[in-house]
């Protein structure tokens, strides 16, 4: 059932109230991860998150993975790591939920207007760790329709903690995968096969975006500096309202839901509390580690 | 024959005359705008950014002796006029927070408000003291949160005596920095209230924190908020807000903050023509993003200019003039 009201009032249109998303199908990535597609004229653009709500049970700010609004049709890839997304896992096609959004900042590829970077070489880099190869995968799609070669640089722990492979792949990226454990691709860090593909590259990329553990895209960061090119990270922080309002995701003077969760390196690396520490819902310090 | 040109550039020279600085208890900010508490304030570097963006004076997130999660989400959701919200006090705990205000103190160019809230009279003192190491410009106590009742009881604030004791006992703790007390519109008469805790030994009061409301989604079939009820701020909250300062600056002789769906410069000075001598600011954020108190202030500037004012005192309390 659709139902619409007042759809003129802007607080209605979903940006700061739920709109009904009924789940239209559900995929697993692997086994910890599905992928939800829900039906929805969602204008997100890749890096932004969107308020999930389950009713009943809580919100949760979620990486957009898949938006198509001409479609009406978006998808979020979640994987089972608490409370909130095993509720979520134990829901089924047709089953309603709420969706506000989409919030923050964007990835910006090369020769954007407002990018700040040119399309010289038309060849980028995309470093996922973990589920950031969401979001990734998302800009991928972007990408790639505007004629850009695209080195795809995927990591985890283990084998069975790799997502969306497939979707890289078919999408025309050349995918490089790094496990901890050698379990797929080269046995160590993802940084080790950006190095590489850097340095064998020499001068020949316009733009690195990663999205991942802190550390892991502040060492992205410092590596793609040191050759020269310009990155974008996305930067988590404990979200609340999305809006720019509550002033929980602060990061160092940043509002992370508004003024992120997409910023250069370049920008982020002067933020006194990036790659240093986070704050959860009571606003408490927790160091990375 | 009258001289134009001469006239034209005294009005020039007098548009120019238009300063907003304003002056609050002695203290001077830049403009009359206060990021109100609540908004933002989480960290000492969050409110630096709202004194970089333009606010006049800054109030941090309520603390509490213990840091407190808040509310299971969701704890914020828009409605046709405004914001509803119950997030639940979260805070890191006067511990923390005291370093959060160092750094506020240290970085924001502003005037700070601390703000602290307890169950009691005397853990309300026992906050407030735990406070005064960051040497905030002004204590303000929230003795009218509407969104933890089941909690903490009835908010203080809807009882003339109770909300005295809680003044009383911070006031015996603080020294010389002014106490503000942050005020509820959900009570049948506010005026009391405000006498009461002018009595008690009030610098300032801060009118109002947000009236209790609830936002039910249709499809859902339930409320949205965790919480169930929840606090209504934005435009919808500002003719409230209105009538509350007009109210208490009938009543009281100290001055006010008017808080309350201000979210353009025409609604800070109505505030101010209804007796307010500084003017909160929060789910403006929403409205106007972080460059609310710029927009606000300048869209001040242009009002009083235009209207022959030279200083925001001039306009606290017009309106009872009439």
């Amino acid at each position: 059932m659709k139902i619409d009201l007042h759809p003129d009032s802007f607080a209605l249109d979903g940006r700061a109230s739920f709109v009904p998303v009924p789940i239209l199908r559900i995929r697993d990535e692997n086994p910890h991860t599905r992928t939800f597609f829900f039906k929805h004229r969602l204008p997100a653009k890749p890096g932004q998150f969107v308020m999930l709500w389950q009713p009943g049970f809580d919100e949760k700010p979620m990486s957009v993975a898949f938006a198509y609004p001409e479609k009406e049709e978006f998808g979020l890839t979640v994987a089972k790591v608490g409370p909130s997304t095993e509720h979520l896992f134990s829901l089924k096609k047709g089953d309603r939920l709420g969706v506000r959004g989409p919030y923050g900042t964007h990835y910006r590829l090369p020769g954007a207007s407002d990018a700040g970077i040119k399309a010289k070489h038309k060849r980028i880099i995309m470093v996922g760790g973990g589920f950031g190869s969401a979001p990734l995968r998302f800009l991928t799609e972007q990408a790639v329709a505007s004629g850009f070669h695209v080195d795809f640089i995927q990591g985890a722990r283990s084998q069975d903690r790799l997502i969306l492979q497939k979707d890289i792949q078919e999408l025309g990226a050349h995918l490089h995968v790094a496990t901890n454990d050698g379990s797929q691709g080269h046995k160590g860090l993802v940084t080790e096969v950006l190095e590489t593909l850097l340095a064998t590259n020499k001068g020949r990329y316009d733009a690195v975006y990663t999205c991942g553990p802190e550390l892991m895209m502040q060492a992205v960061g410092k590596l793609s500096e040191a050759h020269g090119v310009p990155c974008q990270v996305s930067v988590e922080r404990y979200m609340k309202c999305g809006f720019g309002v509550c002033g929980q995701c602060d990061c160092g003077g940043m509002l992370t839901c508004v003024e992120g969760p997409v910023v250069s390196y370049d920008s982020i690396k002067k933020n006194p509390e990036f790659g240093v520490f986070h704050r959860d819902g009571a606003g408490l310090k927790h160091y990375f580690k | 024959m009258p001289n134009v040109l001469n006239e034209y550039k005294l009005e020039l020279f007098e548009k120019k005359m238009v300063d907003l600085s304003n002056s609050f208890l002695e203290k001077t900010a830049p403009n009359p705008t206060v990021l109100a508490s609540g908004f933002m304030g989480v960290t000492g570097l969050s409110l630096a950014s709202a004194a970089a963006h333009g606010a006049g004076m800054v109030t941090i997130k309520s603390l509490s002796l213990e840091p407190r999660k808040g509310h299971k989400t969701p704890v914020i959701v828009g409605f046709e006029a405004g914001l509803l919200n119950a997030v639940g006090l979260s805070n890191p705990g006067v511990v923390n927070g005291v370093e959060e205000l160092k750094v506020a103190k240290k970085k924001a160019g502003v005037p700070v408000i601390a703000s602290v809230f307890a169950d009691t009279a005397e853990n309300f003192a026992k906050a407030a003291a735990a406070v005064m190491p960051a040497e905030p410009d002004f204590l303000e106590i929230d003795i009218s949160c509407p969104n933890v009742d089941s909690e903490f009881g009835i908010p203080f604030a809807a009882d003339p005596g109770a909300a005295a004791d809680v003044t009383k006992a911070c006031k015996k703790v603080i020294g010389s920095v002014p106490l503000i007390v942050k005020l509820s519109p959900n009570v049948a008469a506010i005026a009391p209230v405000a006498k009461s805790v002018e009595a008690a030994g009030a610098d300032a009061l801060d009118c109002i924190n947000t009236l209790k409301g609830m936002v039910i989604d249709p499809v859902a079939r339930r409320p949205v908020l965790t919480n169930k009820f929840g606090g209504v701020s934005g435009p919808a909250l500002k003719p409230v807000a209105i009538r509350c300062v007009y109210e208490c600056y009938k009543a009281v002789k100290i001055p006010i903050i008017g808080t309350g769906g201000v979210t353009t410069g025409k609604d800070a000075v109505e505030m101010m023509m209804a007796g307010a001598s500084a003017v909160g600011v929060g789910s403006a954020l929403y409205y106007r993003g972080l460059d609310a108190f710029k927009l606000i202030a300048g869209e001040m500037k242009d009002f009083m200019k235009s209207e022959g004012f030279k200083s925001p005192r001039d306009l606290v309390g017009l309106a009872h003039e009439n």
